[in-house]
């Protein structure tokens, strides 16, 4: 089964999947991307991002959210490379994360893919029907209809929402000294006033508090509200961009070490001559061979 | 009946006789071509018999030819008698020779053994049958060939100074491998801090760390590139880092310098005892027992040296005078004895020397005056005692020889290293008094001042102080050693960075104490960081960084990764005996691969086993640097997990 998506709209296809239990996987693509949800009797099961889209990763939203740091990514993609294992597998199996964190992620993930294509307007859908086993580290399997649901909650709300946001980067801190209630919360909103403490960067406290960016969102703007927090644009060199530059110093300093470290070797080469010279050479044996003469 | 009558072969006249024109040729030509042993005249300046006799016995050396070689060594030994000669120490080294080009190398010990009554003085042989029977674990020809090694260095001159100078150049090797690797290792233990430092002088420019790390590496770089001297660049290295060193540390580069201002004074020592080296085959002045000199001493000697005074003079003029004796010249050797008795000095030796000299011109009643002269001046010396016993006993006067004859024959035997037997000398062998190289000792290491104006000019100077001038080295040295102490000083009063030894966090610090070199961090465990994120992983990634750091110091530079782990006194230990062993092997190397004889055959099995012991600390070093410095890490919690 294939099509356009102006055709036939995204919410129908998800829901005539659903309704016929199918398995096989569905592939979205528009916007130069293309995004494969696995169905296993009418359930998505599994997604799988287009590579380009590195925000959707995986590896790349357990990075956001403080669970790995870069190098310990790029080795675990390495060995995945060569193993071709799936990463949260690899993960777990490593100790990393625990299995339920890796379930919470990837319906985090199911549900940002499935928010990302619905926004899509333009593009193509082509559905291959196979058997599929559900993943044995994945959570239960989803159905449809719910996430459709928020789906198109999302569709109509976000906008709004993000619009009373500052439209650029923006940061978002905790004010001092306001006496909170924790039960007066939502439980969105709890994680997040939680997760504020990680990083002043709303895309990486969303990540934290493993919500969408929806959900991450409409929790900031109740938390604004209730006047806990403060939202200020981020200009070049404020602190939201500091875990960025970070970034960069940290991979400065880890080329910068490399490159000192060959130098140093180099020297300590030619160190090794010099001493040579100093005390085994030709010249320096023949004087320390003088006892010689005397007998 | 005719067998084959057409097939049989018959030698042509005319090849027959061009055989014989080349036989004959060859008979011609034969006298002409010296014998190789003829070639280089291996017994230079003896007389032609003591010569002739001596080639015999190296003629006679072989495997199972101990009886032959025996008696061609009791002839060797009274040709040797008759001209004062006391030892032959190229008897051996020609044996050995012959043996290394012949292929008897390994069964050449009991030659070499029977030999050693005609080379008592030969150190090397000593030490090379002490070093067979050591292989061999033959105790008790050990416990007599190190008798007869001791004997001979007491005895014979040049030996006793050239284990003075191989102990000297030994102590100066190994004092200049401590020196480097103390400094190696400690400027590589400051380098973190220092470059650190160093880059707060450039922080007006983009990327300071950029320029300091030049700086630094710089610094490390530039003395090697100009081809400084070790010592010099080691000073300079340790007056670097000392500020950012602990006590410990400090201690290894204070003694790193002070064994530096010791190979310079041990450079002087060697410079002051050079013209006596390299001359001792030419029969120069202390080459006279042992090897003979066919000129005699040279009247320059001692003016060329810089050992000058009464007392060299003396033992010149005691040395020329035994040259005269042994070479046959007797009327010379007897005015140049009575010079010496006519001022004093050495007369019991001179007067039994004189009575050798006097007998063999025929003056018997007169040398027997000098013997009796000497036994008066010395009771106990054993040589005059039996000289004047043989005199005796050639003279029928039984009653005076049987009253001597005790001490006479306890004295001949206790003669180390000569192994008399009197029972064997029964054709009137006098024995002749050496100089005495208790003197030589004491001369040689009587504290003066010139052996720091000596030390300017020696070949250590230029081999370690490069390019710092001569009469600079001594001030050098000593303002190394106050500016590490002053910059010591001054670290604990001025703003500082100090590097942790665990995760390596650079931090600014003032008034630096050892107690600082552990960051808040590590004391409280709490291994990559309390907060998530790019913190956590640039903490992870300095732990990291610092780990490989230390790593690859401790594989470059055994002991180094020690240090980090705060084991400064055992580091230093460890560096003292891997300088040790580092030394033995620089002193054995050359001579090992250079020179030949039986000196190389020792030396080559010296530097083997010092480059394995070096090649054994070096991996234990490594090795145990590796672990401490792991433990450090484990204990503060930045270990065990790959990072």
């Amino acid at each position: 089964m294939q099509g356009k998506i102006a055709d036939f709209g995204i919410p129908d296809i998800f829901q005539l999947v659903s309704s016929q239990a199918k398995s096989g996987s569905l592939a979205i693509s528009g916007n130069d991307r293309v995004t494969i949800f696995l169905f296993s009797e009418g359930r998505i099961v599994d997604v799988q991002p287009d590579r380009r889209e590195s925000r959707s990763l995986l590896g790349t939203m357990l990075r956001d959210a403080g669970y790995l740091t870069d190098s310990e990514l790029k080795r675990i993609l390495a060995s995945q490379g060569t193993g071709g294992s799936k990463i949260g597998q690899l993960l777990v199996e490593k100790g990393k994360i625990s299995k339920e964190v890796l379930a919470r992620y990837l319906l985090l993930q199911i549900k940002e893919c499935l928010f990302e294509v619905l926004t899509l307007r333009e593009g193509e859908y082509r559905f291959e029907g196979f058997a599929v086993r559900p993943p044995q580290w994945g959570g239960e399997a989803i159905r449809p209809e719910v996430l459709m649901m928020e789906g198109m909650q999302f569709l109509d709300e976000y906008p709004r929402i993000r619009g009373t946001f500052p439209p650029a980067a923006f940061r978002v801190t905790r004010k001092k000294g306001e006496r909170i209630d924790p039960n007066a919360f939502s439980g969105e909103e709890r994680i997040l006033w939680k997760a504020l403490d990680f990083s002043e960067d709303p895309g990486r406290v969303f990540r934290k508090a493993c919500l969408t960016g929806f959900e991450g969102i409409k929790a900031l703007a109740a938390l604004r509200e209730r006047g806990l927090i403060e939202v200020s644009s981020a200009v070049p060199g404020d602190r939201a961009v500091a875990a960025q530059r970070m970034r960069e110093a940290i991979a400065f300093r880890r080329r910068f070490e490399a490159f000192t470290m060959a130098l140093w070797a180099a020297a300590g080469v030619a160190a090794a001559v010099w001493i040579h010279r100093g005390l085994l050479s030709h010249v320096a044996s023949g004087t320390f061979m003088g006892w010689v003469d005397f007998f | 009946m005719l067998a084959y009558p057409i097939m049989t072969r018959r030698v042509p006249n005319r090849s027959r006789r061009a055989w014989a024109r080349y036989a004959l040729f060859l008979l011609v030509l034969l006298p002409i071509a010296p014998s190789p042993l003829a070639a280089a005249d291996p017994f230079p300046g003896y007389p032609a018999v003591v010569g002739a006799q001596a080639v015999r016995v190296v003629e006679a050396a072989g495997p199972g030819k101990g009886e032959v070689l025996e008696q061609e060594v009791r002839s060797l030994r009274r040709a040797m008698f008759e001209h004062g000669i006391l030892s032959i120490n190229t008897v051996p080294d020609r044996i050995f020779d012959r043996a290394a080009r012949e292929g008897w190398k390994h069964r050449s010990y009991e030659s070499l053994r029977a030999v050693a009554r005609v080379a008592p003085l030969s150190v090397t042989l000593w030490a090379w049958l002490a070093r067979e029977d050591a292989v061999g674990f033959r105790l008790e020809e050990f416990l007599s060939d190190m008798d007869g090694l001791s004997g001979a260095i007491r005895v014979y001159g040049p030996g006793l100074l050239g284990y003075a100078a191989w102990t000297v150049l030994f102590a100066s090797a190994s004092a200049g491998w401590f020196a480097v690797w103390a400094s190696i290792c400690l400027l590589l233990r400051a380098r973190p801090a220092l470059t650190a430092d160093v880059a707060r002088l450039f922080n007006r420019f983009p990327r300071p760390e950029i320029i300091a790390t030049g700086a630094v590496l710089a610094c490390f770089a530039v003395p090697i590139a100009w081809g400084v001297g070790l010592g010099a660049a080691a000073v300079f290295w340790i007056a670097l880092s000392a500020a950012y060193l602990r006590r410990g540390e400090l201690l290894i580069g204070g003694t790193a310098i002070l064994l530096l201002a010791g190979i310079f004074l041990c450079g002087g020592f060697l410079h002051s005892i050079q013209p006596m080296a390299g001359k001792a085959r030419q029969g120069r002045w202390l080459g006279v027992e042992g090897y003979y000199s066919p000129g005699g001493p040279g009247a320059g000697d001692v003016a060329e040296g810089r050992l000058g005074g009464p007392e060299w003079e003396r033992m010149t003029r005691f040395a020329r005078a035994r040259a005269e004796m042994q070479w046959g010249d007797q009327h010379t050797a007897e005015a140049l004895w009575t010079e010496m008795i006519g001022e004093g000095r050495d007369l019991a030796d001179a007067y039994n020397n004189r009575g050798i000299v006097r007998v063999r011109l025929g003056k018997t009643e007169e040398g027997l005056a000098d013997f009796e002269a000497a036994v008066e001046r010395n009771p106990s010396g054993g040589r005059a005692q039996w000289n004047a016993y043989q005199l005796y006993l050639q003279q029928f006067r039984l009653e005076q020889a049987s009253r001597i004859q005790p001490a006479a024959w306890a004295g001949i035997r206790n003669l180390a290293p000569f192994d008399y037997r009197a029972e064997e000398m029964t054709h009137g062998e006098l024995v002749a008094s050496p100089l005495r190289v208790g003197d030589v000792w004491k001369q040689l290491y009587t504290v003066r001042t010139d052996w720091l104006r000596e030390a300017r000019e020696s070949v250590f100077h230029g081999m370690f102080f490069r390019p710092v001038p001569g009469k600079w080295v001594p001030l050098f040295l000593a303002a190394g050693w106050i500016w590490a102490a002053l910059w010591k000083l001054l670290s604990r009063k001025i703003w500082m960075h100090s590097v942790c030894r665990a995760c390596g966090t650079t931090t600014v610090v003032v008034g630096s104490r050892e107690t600082t070199d552990i960051c808040n961090s590590c004391r409280a465990q709490v291994g990559r960081g309390v907060r998530a994120g790019e913190e956590r992983e640039q903490r992870g990634l300095r732990i990291l960084l610092h780990r490989r750091y230390v790593r690859a110091c401790s594989v470059l530079f055994p002991g180094a990764g020690a240090l980090w782990a705060g084991k400064e006194l055992q580091a230093m230990l460890y560096g003292a005996l891997l300088s040790l062993s580092a030394g033995l092997f620089t002193v054995s190397w050359g001579a090992g691969r250079h020179v030949g004889g039986m000196i190389a055959d020792m030396q080559t099995d010296v530097w083997r086993v010092a480059l394995g012991a070096v090649v054994l600390l070096w991996m234990f070093g490594a090795a145990w640097g590796w672990r401490a410095f792991e433990t450090l890490q484990l204990n503060h919690n930045v270990a065990g997990e790959r990072l």
